[in-house]
C-alpha cells in the first residue's frame, strides 16, 4: 500500500513534518487534558462517557415574589441542550435576567430543591 | 532515530486514491447533513431570545447576516467537495465555514461535528480530489497520491476510540448507570426491564468498552483487521438504534466506516481474479463484482487465456473447478474464499464479509460453491466482455 512510484511528486516534506507533528501534539494533548476535566468534556471524545448526574432526573423552575413556583421549559430558553454544558451553573443567571418576575431560580428533583438561585 | 526514519517513511510514501475519494464524499454528505442539521440553532442563536454561551469575547457575534453567510458558504463549498470540484479550495471554505459556525457558541459543538470538521480539514490536506471527483475528470484520474495525510486520518481514528476508551474508565461509567440514562425508553430498541439489571448493564457497558479498545488498535494490523471491521459495524449498529441520537448516531458511524476503508490494502489492481469466462453464471457474479469494485482494486482475467494461468501459475484444472484469486502478498485463494475475499475488499461490503470466515458459515458456503459451481451453465462465447 505505501510504495512509491516514481511518477508521483514529493510532498513538500518539512511543511508536511511540521503540520502532522503539530497536527498529532493537539489532537494527544488536548484529549489527554480534558481527561482532567468535568465529564463528558468537549475536545476530548468522551462521547456516552458520562452524564451530569445533577441534571439528570430533575428540572428548573421560576419562584415569584411569593414563592410560587412555575416549571421551566428548558427547550424555549435553550437553541439545543448539550450534555458537556453545566446548566446549574449558566441558566439561572440567565432566567433572572429574561424571565419577568423571577425572584429565584429553584433546581428540582421530584419535590425536593437541590439548589436555589435568588436573583439579583 | 527510528522516529525520525519511521517519519520520513511516512512522507515519502504514497496510497491509492480511490479510498481517499470515498472518505471525502462521505464526508462532503456528512458535512452538508450537519448543515441542515445545525442551520435552525445557528440562526435560533442568531434571532435572540435563547441563552447564549459563547467560548470567549473572540467568538463571533451570531447575527443573521453571519448565519446566512455561513449557511450559504457551508452549504456550496460541502457541494463541491462532494462532487470534487476545485476539491481543495471548497475543502479549506468548508472547514472555514464549519470552524466559524463551531466557534459561535458552546450550543453548536458536538464529537461528531469536530470530527466532521478535523477529517474534513484533512481530507482537504490531502489529494482526496485526485480520484472520483470533477476535478479528476478534468485533469485526469491519479491512482496514488501522498500518504501523509491518510496515516493522519488514520491516527485520528484511533485517538478518538482511544480516548473514548479511557474516559470510559470510570466508575460511573462502568456500573452500567450511563448505560440505563441513554438507552432508550420506547420502540422496539427499548432494554426490557429483566435486562435492566446490574449485572447486564455492566456486562454491556465492558463489551462496548472492548469494542472501542479493539477497534482503537485493531485495524492497523492485518491478521486483526477484517474481524475487526465486523466489531466496528456491530457497535455501530448496537448504538444507532439505542443511544437515542439515531441520527447524529448514524452520521457518526458513516465517518468512522469512511476510515475504516482507509486500512483496506486497495492498491490498484493488485489483486487478480481469474475466472471462467466460458460461464454465463460466472460472467454474471464478475459483472457485478466489477461494479462494485469502487477501489479498482481486483483485475479480473479470463481463463481461457492461456497467458494469465501461466502468469499467476493456476492450473487448467483448478480454473475449471473454481473461481482463483491472487491476493496483493501472492496468496491463492479459490472458490468461497475467493468470493469472500473479494466482497472483504468492495467498499458496499467490506465491513460484513469477514463473518463469511466463521467456521459454521464458511462451511455451508464452501458447500453452495461447490454445488453452483458444478452445475453452472458454460455459454459464453470467448470473444464477450464483462
Amino acid at each position: 500500500m505505501m510504495t512509491r512510484p516514481p511518477d508521483v511528486p514529493r510532498p513538500r516534506q518539512t511543511h508536511a513534518a511540521v503540520f502532522s507533528l503539530a497536527y498529532l501534539l493537539v489532537q494527544l494533548a488536548v484529549p489527554a487534558y480534558m481527561l482532567t476535566q468535568p465529564r463528558p468534556a468537549r475536545f476530548g471524545w468522551q462521547m456516552y462517557s458520562a452524564v451530569r448526574a445533577d441534571v439528570v432526573g430533575g428540572a428548573f423552575h421560576i419562584e415569584d415574589a411569593r414563592g410560587g413556583l412555575t416549571p421551566v421549559d428548558r427547550s424555549r430558553h435553550v437553541a439545543r441542550a448539550r450534555l458537556e454544558v453545566d446548566y446549574l451553573e449558566v441558566l439561572p443567571p440567565y432566567l433572572c435576567d429574561t424571565v419577568a418576575g423571577a425572584a429565584a431560580v429553584v433546581f428540582m428533583r421530584g419535590e425536593t430543591v437541590t439548589q436555589r438561585y435568588p436573583c439579583p | 532515530v527510528p522516529v525520525a526514519a519511521a517519519l520520513d517513511r511516512v512522507l515519502r510514501s504514497t496510497t491509492p486514491a480511490r479510498p481517499l475519494a470515498l472518505a471525502r464524499i462521505v464526508l462532503a454528505a456528512v458535512a452538508l447533513a450537519k448543515a441542515a442539521d445545525l442551520a435552525p440553532v445557528l440562526f435560533r442563536l442568531a434571532d435572540g431570545g435563547v441563552l447564549r454561551l459563547p467560548y470567549g469575547p473572540w467568538s463571533p457575534d451570531p447575527s443573521p447576516a453571519l448565519a446566512r453567510a455561513l449557511a450559504v458558504v457551508w452549504a456550496g463549498a460541502g457541494l463541491a467537495f462532494l462532487i470534487g470540484w476545485r476539491t481543495r479550495l471548497a475543502g479549506a471554505l468548508l472547514v472555514a465555514a464549519m470552524t466559524l459556525a463551531l466557534a459561535v457558541d458552546q450550543h453548536l459543538y458536538s464529537n461528531h461535528f469536530y470530527l466532521a470538521i478535523l477529517l474534513c480539514l484533512l481530507l482537504t490536506v490531502a489529494d482526496s480530489g485526485a480520484a472520483l471527483s470533477a476535478d479528476a475528470r478534468r485533469d485526469g484520474e491519479r491512482a496514488m497520491v501522498a500518504g501523509w495525510p491518510v496515516v493522519l486520518l488514520k491516527l485520528q481514528l484511533s485517538i478518538v476510540y482511544g480516548f473514548a476508551v479511557l474516559a470510559k474508565l470510570n466508575t460511573y461509567y462502568l456500573s452500567g448507570s450511563v448505560l440505563l440514562v441513554h438507552w432508550t425508553r420506547q420502540g422496539p430498541y427499548a432494554l426490557p426491564d429483566p435486562l435492566r439489571g446490574f449485572e447486564v448493564l455492566v456486562a454491556l457497558s465492558l463489551l462496548a468498552l472492548l469494542a472501542e479498545a479493539l477497534l482503537a488498535v485493531g485495524l492497523w494490523f492485518r491478521r486483526t483487521r477484517h474481524p475487526t471491521f465486523v466489531v466496528g459495524l456491530a457497535l455501530h449498529l448496537a448504538i444507532i438504534p439505542t443511544m437515542g441520537s439515531t441520527w447524529h448516531l448514524l452520521l457518526f458511524a458513516a465517518m468512522m466506516f469512511a476510515l475504516y476503508l482507509l486500512f483496506l490494502d486497495a492498491a490498484p489492481r493488485s489483486r487478480l481474479v481469474v475466472w471462467d469466462d466460458h460461464c454465463t453464471f460466472c460472467r454474471d457474479w464478475v459483472r457485478s463484482f466489477r461494479r462494485l469494485d469502487w477501489l479498482r482494486v481486483h483485475r479480473f482475467e479470463g481463463s481461457s487465456d492461456p497467458a494469465v494461468l501461466a502468469g499467476a501459475a493456476i492450473a487448467r484444472e483448478e480454473a475449471d473447478a473454481a473461481l482463483q484469486l491472487v491476493t496483493t502478498t501472492g496468496t491463492r485463494l479459490s472458490g468461497f474464499d475467493a468470493v469472500r475475499s473479494i466482497l472483504e475488499h468492495l467498499p458496499a461490503s467490506f465491513l460484513w464479509a469477514p463473518v463469511l470466515r466463521l467456521p459454521p458459515v464458511r462451511r455451508v458456503g464452501d458447500r453452495a460453491y461447490r454445488r453452483v459451481a458444478a452445475r453452472r451453465a458454460c455459454e459464453v462465447p470467448f470473444s464477450v466482455e464483462v
